[in-house]
């Protein structure tokens, strides 16, 4: 009783502004892809298809007035209009800005700022859109070796992954974070019982064994 | 048609309680057919319509009655407080209440009897007119025959007939006013249905509450999956330490101060 007291007594550690986990970085990063997902798929689909409905021809308007570029505008329609291409154009585009503007902007995508996270630079000075460009582009760098540079988290003392050393950023848990201790105790108890039943198993198997071995 | 056994337990409507259980023990018969239960169920909605109808009346009389009482004349010297003028317009009962209670329960029972009665007078009837005719038929089939007799049973079929068509035209309007009873009870519902959700959607008590138990939810929902995430970085971490054999963290090495502060520093300004 004395002890369930006192574990209801004692606070939890505030982790604020400490280096933030794996995990947490794990699904920030995954709702910042289906955000990014729905916008490109909406792109994707609404300029093609509304560039032939309307019968919008801006090129062979150009072309009239500027000869000489009448090819290049036609390449960018007939790019616009395809499919495949304007997937590319604008996924690539738009992934880009959304990262770099999100950190430069307010330190934080919107799955971050979910998640409670802030990128913050070593520098102390403010993200900039090319510092949070570069920063998205070295994500390629960490996920090359097989996203080693992002599993670098784990082990990493301070929580970085290969882009956060080379940009010089850390990120940081930006809420009174946490943990929730029940919850781990459940996620232990529920390993320590399925270990159990995994060796209950096991020796169940090798007695079966051992009497078919006997007979 | 079930002869029931006559021991049942039927609540009653008393002064003093609202429902008091009395034993019947005289010989009753139910009847458990579409139509006996369809007029049980009308009798009994109709009954019981009209005690809520009552009272809620009663509700509203007082309350307007107060209403008027405090816009007329506010500087009463004995003003009655609301509470105690809905208890005493509500608990009042005329003497002839009882009396009323018992006229209720034999209209009621007469109904539920006369369906009864109804149908075995028709049955009896049935059977005697057969047997009649059986025996009359073969006595009276000589005169009925008879060719001086054929200008009456004309003028017999021809009453017959109309007859006929008579319950014919009823059948026709019955399904004409069925059809139309029908759609009325579906529109009064739908529009009361309607006019309840328009009603709840208007109002702007039930507008904060919503909104209020809604941002409540997200919040807690949110705050529980941070919570778990941040238990789960640090669990990860343990177990892939412990895998490449390094020391578990006691604690977490905080980064610089400045760093910290620059993370907390929108919540800070919130708070």
């Amino acid at each position: 009783m004395d002890n369930e007291d006192n574990k209801q007594i004692t606070p939890r550690p505030d982790l604020s502004g400490h280096y933030a986990g794996f995990i947490s970085r794990l699904i920030a990063f995954t709702v910042d892809l289906l955000i990014l997902s729905t916008v490109i798929v909406f792109l994707t689909w609404f300029v093609p298809t509304s560039i032939t409905m309307m019968q919008l021809r801006p090129d062979e308007f150009i072309g009239r007035h500027f000869p000489y570029l009448s090819s290049f505008f036609e390449f960018i329609y007939q790019s616009f209009t395809n499919l495949g291409t304007t997937w590319g154009i604008f996924g690539i585009i738009t992934i880009i800005i959304y990262n770099s503007f999100f950190v430069s902007f307010a330190g934080q995508t919107p799955g971050k700022a979910l998640l409670g996270l802030r990128v913050v630079p070593i520098s102390g000075y403010k993200i900039s859109l090319i510092h949070g460009m570069i920063r998205y582009l070295l994500y390629y760098l960490s996920a090359l070796p097989l996203g080693l540079g992002f599993l670098w988290i784990l082990i990493d003392d301070r929580r970085m992954a290969w882009h956060d050393k080379i940009a010089r950023t850390y990120v940081l848990y930006a809420w009174e974070a946490r943990p929730d201790e029940q919850f781990l105790v459940k996620v232990i108890s529920t390993m320590e019982e399925s270990r159990r039943k995994l060796k209950e198993m096991r020796s169940k198997k090798s007695k079966e064994t051992e009497t078919n071995q006997i007979k | 048609m079930d002869q029931a056994s006559s021991t049942a337990i039927v609540p009653i409507r008393n002064e003093q309680e609202n429902v008091q259980e009395v034993l019947i023990t005289e010989s009753y018969s139910t009847n458990n057919s579409n139509l006996g239960s369809l007029v049980r169920l009308v009798i009994g909605g109709l009954v019981l319509g009209y005690d809520e109808l009552m009272v809620r009346l009663n509700e509203w009389e007082n309350l307007i009655s107060h209403q008027q009482n405090i816009t007329a004349g506010e500087n009463s010297d004995t003003p009655i407080s609301l509470d105690q003028e809905q208890v005493f317009f509500i608990n009042a009962k005329s003497p002839n209440s009882e009396e009323n209670d018992r006229l209720i329960f034999a209209v009621f029972g007469l109904l539920s009897e006369s369906q009864q009665i109804t149908i075995k007078g028709l049955k009896a009837v049935d059977k005697r007119s057969r047997i009649l005719l059986r025996v009359t038929g073969s006595i009276i089939k000589p005169l009925t025959s008879n060719r001086f007799i054929r200008p009456v049973m004309n003028r017999y079929d021809q009453l017959a007939q109309r007859g006929q068509d008579e319950v014919e035209r009823w059948v026709n309007v019955g399904k004409l006013e069925y059809q139309h009873s029908y759609r009325l009870a579906k529109t009064a519902l739908q529009s009361t249905i309607n006019e309840s959700i328009n009603t709840l959607a208007d109002n702007p008590e039930i507008h904060n509450l919503i909104e209020t138990q809604s941002a409540g939810l997200a919040n807690e929902v949110l705050e529980e999956t941070r919570e778990r995430s941040v238990t789960a970085d640090n669990f990860i971490e343990d177990i892939l330490r412990a895998l490449l054999r390094r020391p578990l963290r006691s604690e977490l090495p905080p980064p610089p101060d400045e760093m910290r502060e620059k993370a907390t520093k929108i919540i800070k300004v919130a708070k």
